[in-house]
């Protein structure tokens, strides 16, 4: 639909709804003369509720609460409640449940970064307008990547007893460990899957990236040992490097009058990105051989600041941890404690673990019964929002000469470089350009 | 008789009147544990086609149709109808049954039949509460569900 003024020159046009992100928000962009005046962006509805209703609840009931927040990284949010309750009480867990902990986000990281990459990115790559579109061309490739999906369905279902919201994770370790065969057994289609991740990285690799260069201040959690899942420090590339529990006092969330939703922000600074180009530029030094030699053959670069080549991160990211799994797998022995005793305190604990889409903050205050007397959980969408609301000024600057269609489409298609939540987030993002002065093209 | 059919409840507890998947489930679980097999999805129609791949699929679920009244049972064979399902507005699981059955096409991981039951819903803000319309709805859908147990040869697709 496309209506134009003839006093204002102003140039509105309304699409149904940005596919494949859910949201219930919108966006709105107005250029005039050539400058981009105003982007409001609103896809994202923080878990709000959940804080209130974890209020007067049980330390042990918040692992499953949590995990409902998300259908898609269910694990990420039981991740940072366990750590995050766990500091509370001053407890450190054994390395065989440390080692499981990782084992079970690299299921999630597989199976969220494989439906990203191939139902909902790539289409915009190839120019259809969704998975189904893509599974008609290409077959053979959705085909492979729904198998890889679904193994890291098959990792959370082994080790969290279901593959949607896991039932086995809880504060100081797991309910029960499964038998190690019931592990053996997929290690033939992890190295099938490593293969087939490969296979996939080089296919998109080849798509045809927009030119983009933005001087992000990445944020993640950087660890002196491992790619980090659940444990290290936070760090950017601003020099910032604190423990978790730091966090509240260098991000910050504001209201901002266009939405309802917040959003976060470096205090006295702007805003950051979190997630897998974050993860990657700050701890790419911790990858397997394997995908550092992958890295090297698509020419990925360690300082990629490209939005669009996220692609390419994510399946780098799937490939390690696919070859992470492997190695837990391997040395994976039967007969140990699933958990450790749990005596609770008053006290309050602090976590950040790496979503797949990037830092999940927790703060849980508890009382000496073990009750929860306040929560604070900040997604890692939350905190990209206004990054990506700066990422669309420049996309649109940059691609000021496109039509409107492609201008759309590469605005849709900048948005999905962050792989918004598409379950914490509601439904629905309409796209509202506005021009004024503006010549129209195409 | 073959296999048992597969009663997929969909939808989130914590919207509202998305969480008629799981209330009817529990409901049929407690009551009638032995008439179908059950199970709760909560994420992406991708993983909707390897669930219901070759099966006999009953969905249970809150839906969204502006021109039926709230608390209203809606009972549609998609395979055989070929329906425009009214799209979630707020559904927090991403559920897009057209999607997926699309997807399945395509991929050829369809169920054996498919049949979708529920109530038309009147509210998917956050909360644990069913609407009154939806909670008075539920004897009906359950009564649609036995129903269709007890046809000889499931003969709903």
């Amino acid at each position: 639909m496309s209506k134009k003024s003839d006093k204002t020159k102003t140039k509105t046009i309304k699409v149904g709804y940005l596919a494949r992100v859910e949201g219930e928000g919108s966006l709105f962009v107005k250029v005039k003369d050539d400058k981009v005046e105003k982007v409001q962006l609103k896809i994202f509805e923080p878990p709000r509720f959940f804080e209130a209703f974890l209020r007067g609840r049980s330390y042990k009931e918040a692992p499953d609460i949590t995990a409902r927040i998300c259908g898609i990284c269910p694990v990420a949010y039981q991740m940072s409640t366990v750590h995050a309750m766990e500091q509370a009480f001053g407890l450190t867990i054994p390395e065989h449940i440390r080692l499981l902990r990782r084992l079970i986000y690299c299921g999630e990281w597989i199976e969220s970064h494989i439906l990203h990459i191939m139902m909902l990115h790539a289409p915009d790559f190839l120019r259809v307008p969704d998975a189904i579109t893509l599974a008609q061309i290409h077959k053979d490739k959705v085909e492979r990547g729904l198998k890889v999906k679904k193994l890291g369905n098959d990792i959370i279902a082994a080790l969290g007893g279901r593959e949607i919201h896991p039932i086995n994770v809880k504060v100081g370790g797991f309910y029960s460990l499964p038998d190690k065969a019931k592990f053996d057994a997929l290690v033939d289609r992890l190295y099938w899957a490593k293969e087939a991740t490969y296979d996939i990285l080089s296919w998109v690799s080849g798509f045809d990236f927009p030119e983009l260069s933005i001087d992000y201040e990445f944020v993640s959690l950087v660890h002196d040992r491992e790619y980090p899942f659940n444990e290290g420090r936070i760090a950017s590339t601003n020099g910032l490097n604190i423990p978790v529990s730091e966090y509240e006092n260098n991000f910050e969330e504001e209201h901002v009058p266009h939405s309802t939703a917040l959003h976060s922000k470096r205090k006295g600074s702007g805003s950051y990105l979190t997630g897998p180009m974050a993860r990657f530029v700050q701890n790419y030094r911790h990858l397997t051989p394997d995908t550092l030699q992958a890295v090297s053959e698509f020419n990925i670069d360690k300082d990629c600041k490209n939005p669009y080549r996220s692609i390419q991160i994510r399946a780098i990211e799937v490939m390690y941890a696919i070859e992470e799994a492997i190695k837990i797998i391997k040395d994976y022995r039967n007969n140990r404690e699933p958990c450790i005793a749990i005596d609770p305190r008053a006290g309050i604990g602090y976590a950040v673990t790496e979503a797949p889409r990037g830092c999940l903050y927790h703060r849980f205050s508890i009382n000496k019964q073990g009750d929860i007397e306040s929560a604070k959980i900040v997604p890692p969408t939350s905190q990209n929002q206004k990054r990506i609301e700066d990422d669309l000024r420049q996309v649109i600057i940059e691609a000021k000469e496109l039509s409107e269609d492609e201008l759309r489409h590469r605005c849709e298609q900048a948005i999905r470089n962050y792989d918004p939540c598409i379950s914490c987030s509601t439904h629905f993002l309409n796209l509202t350009l506005e021009k004024e002065g503006v010549p129209e093209h195409g | 008789m073959g296999d048992k059919q597969l009663l997929l409840a969909l939808g989130n507890e914590y919207r509202s009147d998305d969480g008629l998947g799981q209330v009817i489930m529990h409901k049929m679980q407690q009551e009638y544990p032995d008439r179908f097999k059950y199970l709760y999805h909560n994420s992406d129609p991708a993983a909707l086609i390897e669930l219901w791949v070759g099966q006999e699929v009953i969905i249970i679920d809150a839906i969204e149709h502006p021109e039926r009244s709230p608390g209203e049972v809606v009972r549609i064979h998609p395979l055989l109808e070929k329906l425009q399902l009214p799209h979630k507005q707020t559904s927090s699981h991403a559920l897009n049954i057209q999607e997926a059955i699309a997807l399945g096409e395509v991929l050829h991981k369809m169920p054996k039949s498919l049949l979708v039951v529920g109530a038309v819903a009147s509210s998917f803000a956050y909360g644990m509460e069913l609407s009154l319309a939806v909670r008075n709805s539920i004897p009906k859908i359950i009564a649609t569900l036995l129903a269709e147990t007890d046809k000889p040869e499931h003969d709903h697709a």
